[in-house]
């Protein structure tokens, strides 16, 4: 049955070619945009974890509802410790994060300053590595450095006109109410990608922000990072329990979901506006599908007709007509996924430039792109298009097997319709 | 002849088509019955009736009225389905062109019916090659319908009816499209199958040339049987 | 707000005149114009120096520092931290050129830029915005007076409705005034139909011929229990201030001290 529908098929070259070609066109289509589409959105979900949020954010309560200053906790090392050993967790990372004023000559910004462990913050987030000019905090005092060491988002350091090696002053509120200020020393710029950051953060060591603020052994969160590949989920409920166990003020475990409940929404309906795009892509290929196996139908008409005279059951019919719209859907689909992972593959690698949208890269949802974006691509995203074409080949060929398996045969075979 | 001996019988069969406000009546209350091994030919004038006759006797047009019996089973009443079955089981068809399918070779085509009947591959060939070697075929066996000539396609026509030996074989005007000396040919090879295989064989046509070679011919005008003789083979 | 309320008050010129009882009927309301004017004028001077205390309380912390400050003209002020010892040196500069804070570790100006303007001041419950904010209240408000009686005294109330597009955090600011010197009694800061905070005026003494009050009391109506005071105990008038106090160098005289 599938050598006579494969001849079948191969009966008429040109219009099965074409609609295999459309066919293939529409897989590759789907997986190359979805490829690109994954990687917004990994851009998007990484930008948010790997830079600030974290996978998850443990806080006290009160940090929770007000970020305030004030509502810090006190981070033992006990503490750490234990949140470390909670399966699935790679990273604990402390923070202390308060407003303060940098200025630099006449000129003047507001800053979120971010006090962290410089060794830990390295491995908890891409800070380090996002370090675009000069270096990363060191992590233990260096002989002979005099001033407290700051690093800088790429655009504050612009806005205050300065660059790596120069002098600054920070000034902030400390939780006794009373008004810390430093020199500080620019070591480095970061450009993280996230505008928030680059806009407005300072990062200093832990220890520095927690003499100027007057909170030492303090910390107004702690940045965990998972392992790869286990469940978020699963790893929040371990730290729960283990934070529950502890004294001191009601401390808050909250995973980058629930963070930011807007990127995830938006991650989810950018997810769902692709099955929306599935769906037209499916449809305009089932349209081409059926179209080809109606006429190869109605042209074979006659020849269904003597198939049924001398024997063939119309179920029969039916299947091989179904069978070959599928063999065409599938041939359709494993070329289109050759097509499409071949294109997703090589943009995975040497990236796609959108300099065609705005050379310098774009902005969108707070995280800026660069104008080169590196494709995601994973098995299923080849396979699941692939695999639904083949059941739009099922449904399209329903119809003209259905339509074929009614022939009238005594006047079919006549030449009488 | 006696009713238990007719292979196909009908009684009062009638067929109106109906185009529009027209009715055209195709078959009259026709009662015609065919015992095994017989060699008839439907017989008379364009419009008469043959064809539609021969769809009736063959399950492939259901009646306006009467019934038709097949091998002593009833079979007007066979759904789409069952009636496949039950021609795929008892009769063999030969249309007048485009029979065969052209996608598949000559081989293929031949053996299409054995293959439908779910027979091994090494039992078809064992039947189907013989065959085809006897129609005259069988190095032409791997070429496809449009390699063949008209009258070489019909053979394969026939050897895909006869290969399963069914009750009967219904052909119709097989030999309308074939030049005299095609049709010479195909009406010996029907000839020699009814003789010496007793090959019970009904077909239509108003060429004199068929009609000649028949044992008996039945005649047809409106619809009605207006003739039916035997005849001794010239 | 149009309130420099420190610099204001330490700034003061005083037009001098008594209290008046409220049994009398109500006498004929004086003309806008010459309130608002004494309100604005009430706390010009050519300059000033003054030593205060300023006693935040809050939720969290409890703190006392000692001030020192002097102004000159109507634009520039200067306030520098004497104790506690952690901050002192540290200053708070306004001048043509807006509002500075001196860092004296770093012994830098550092701009305050307009984005935090609200904040608050060293801790307090005014803002940067209260010591920035120029004192022609004609300018981004419409006043108008009437009397209010409170304590069986008659006081006049001046009711200052910003203006459609002027840069006003309040909805409303209500001043409540001795009907007699119009030196002012309160303020309640309105946002909508809410008081947010009062502004109270107490220990008026006599200066230059006028009345100052020598106390003033910030307390936010959302936070009970919290307050600053700040209390002059020094206040001059007319004293000669070197008009180079006013840029960081004069200022880190000063400061260092
Ligand atoms: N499907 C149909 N619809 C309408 N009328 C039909 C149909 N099939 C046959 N007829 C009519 O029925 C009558 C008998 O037709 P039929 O095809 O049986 O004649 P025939 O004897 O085979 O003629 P011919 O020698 O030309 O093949 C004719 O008048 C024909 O027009
Ligand atoms: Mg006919």
């Amino acid at each position: 049955m599938i050598r006579l529908a494969l001849r079948n098929l191969a009966r008429n070259r040109w219009r099965s070619g074409l609609t295999l070609g459309g066919v293939a066109v529409a897989v590759a289509m789907l997986i190359w945009s979805d490829g690109l589409m994954e990687a917004f959105l990994v851009t998007m979900t990484e930008s948010a974890t790997a830079m600030q949020l974290g996978d998850l954010r443990i806080e006290s309560e009160a940090h929770a509802h007000d970020s305030s200053v004030y509502n810090a906790f006190t981070a033992s090392p006990a503490l750490l410790e234990s949140v470390r050993r909670v399966p699935g967790v790679r990273t604990v990372a402390p923070r202390l994060l308060t407003f303060g004023l940098l200025g630099h000559k006449t000129r003047s910004q507001g800053a979120l300053v971010l006090g962290v462990d410089p060794a830990i913050e390295a491995q908890a987030s891409d800070v380090a590595k996002s370090v675009v000019a000069g270096t990363w905090l060191s992590p233990r005092v260096t002989a002979g450095e005099r001033e407290r060491q700051v690093v800088l988002g790429q655009d504050l350091a612009s806005l205050l006109a300065v660059k790596v090696g120069d002098d600054l002053v920070v000034m902030l509120q400390a939780a006794d109410g009373t008004m810390g200020d430093d020199r500080l020393r620019l070591v480095g710029i970061a450009r993280t990608g996230t505008s928030d950051l680059d806009r407005q953060a300072a990062w200093m060591r832990l220890g520095d922000v927690a003499y100027l603020a007057a909170l030492e052994g303090q910390a107004h969160e702690l940045v965990v990072r998972s392992e790869r590949g286990v469940a978020l989920d699963h790893v929040a409920t371990g730290i729960r329990a283990v934070i529950a166990a502890g004294a001191g003020p009601k401390l808050v475990a909250r995973t980058w979901k629930q963070l930011v409940p807007d990127l995830h929404q938006m991650i989810e309906l950018s997810r769902n506006s692709m099955i929306v795009l599935y769906a037209i892509v499916y449809f305009i290929a089932a349209l081409g599908i059926l179209n080809a196996q109606r006429m190869s139908a109605l042209e074979r008409k006659r020849e269904f007709a003597v198939m049924m005279s001398v024997g063939v059951t119309p179920a029969r019919l039916g299947t091989l007509v179904i069978v070959e719209s599928v063999l065409l859907a599938s041939m359709g689909a494993v070329l289109g996924a050759l097509l499409g992972w071949g294109l997703s593959a090589y943009h995975a690698h040497a990236g796609l430039d959108l300099a065609a949208l705005g050379s310098q890269g774009f902005t969108f949802a707070g995280i800026s792109f660069h104008s080169r974006i590196y494709f995601v691509l994973r098995p299923g995203m080849v396979v699941l298009p692939a695999v639904a074409v083949l059941g739009v080949g099922a449904l399209c060929g329903l119809w003209p097997a259905l339509a074929s398996s009614r022939i009238k045969l005594a006047s079919t075979i006549s030449g009488r319709l | 002849m006696t009713s238990d001996e007719a292979i196909v019988r009908t009684e009062k069969l009638s067929r109106i088509y109906r185009q529009g406000t027209v009715e055209v009546h195709a078959l009259r209350a026709v009662d015609f019955a065919c015992r095994r091994g017989e060699f008839v030919a439907l017989a008379g004038p364009s419009g008469s009736g043959k064809s539609t006759l021969l769809n009736q006797l063959g399950t492939l047009d259901p009646p306006t009225s009467g019934r038709v019996t097949i091998a002593g089973r009833e079979v007007t009443r066979l759904g789409r389905a069952a009636a496949a079955r039950f021609r795929l089981a008892h009769i063999g068809f030969v249309f007048q062109a485009f029979n065969l399918l052209p996608v598949l070779t000559a081989y293929e085509n031949a053996e299409y019916t054995l293959l439908l009947q779910g027979v091994s591959a090494a039992k078809r060939r064992a039947i189907v090659l013989p065959l085809l070697e006897r129609v005259g075929l069988g190095a032409m066996q791997h070429r496809r319908p449009h390699e063949l000539s008209g009258g070489q396609q019909q053979r394969v026509a026939v050897v895909r009816a006869i290969a399963p030996k069914p009750a009967f074989v219904l052909a119709d005007e097989p030999t309308a499209n074939l030049d005299s000396q095609s049709s010479a040919s195909l009406l010996d090879l029907l000839e020699d199958l009814n003789r010496s295989d007793g090959l019970t064989l009904v077909l239509a046509s108003h060429d004199a040339q068929v009609i000649a070679r028949a044992r008996r011919v039945v005649r047809l005008r409106d619809g009605s049987i207006v003739g039916d003789e035997e005849q001794s083979p010239t | 707000m149009k309130l420099a309320w420190l610099f204001v008050v330490l700034a003061g010129t005083f037009g001098g005149a008594r209290h008046v009882c409220a049994a009398e009927p109500p006498p004929r309301l004086p003309e806008v114009k010459q309130v608002v004017d004494r309100l604005n004028d009430l706390y010009r001077a050519d300059s000033s120096h003054a030593r205060m205390t300023m006693k935040v309380v809050t939720e969290r912390y409890r703190r006392e520092l000692t001030l020192e400050a002097w102004t000159r003209g109507k634009d520039d002020a200067l306030v520098v931290v004497r104790a506690p010892a952690r901050e002192a040196g540290a200053a708070t500069l306004r001048s043509e050129e807006g509002l500075w804070t001196y860092a004296p570790r770093a012994d830098q100006l550092v701009r305050i830029p307009s984005s935090l303007l609200s904040d608050d001041w060293m801790g307090s419950h005014f803002t940067n915005d209260d010591l920035m904010r120029e004192t022609d209240f004609l300018k981004d408000y419409d006043a108008s007076l009437a009397w209010h009686e409170e304590g069986g005294q008659r006081l006049l109330q001046v009711t200052l409705a910003p203006k459609p597009k002027a840069p006003v955090v309040w909805s409303r600011v209500v001043f409540l005034l001795d009907p007699g010197d119009y030196m002012p009694l309160r303020a309640d800061y309105f946002d909508g139909a809410k008081i947010v905070r009062t502004l109270s005026y107490a220990d008026p003494h006599p200066l230059a011929g006028r009345r100052i009050p020598f106390t003033m009391v910030m307390v936010p109506t959302d936070k009970p229990g919290e307050s600053t005071r700040v209390e002059y105990q020094d206040l001059k008038f007319g004293v000669k201030v070197d008009p180079s106090l006013f840029t960081q160098r004069g200022l880190r005289r000063v400061a260092k001290r």
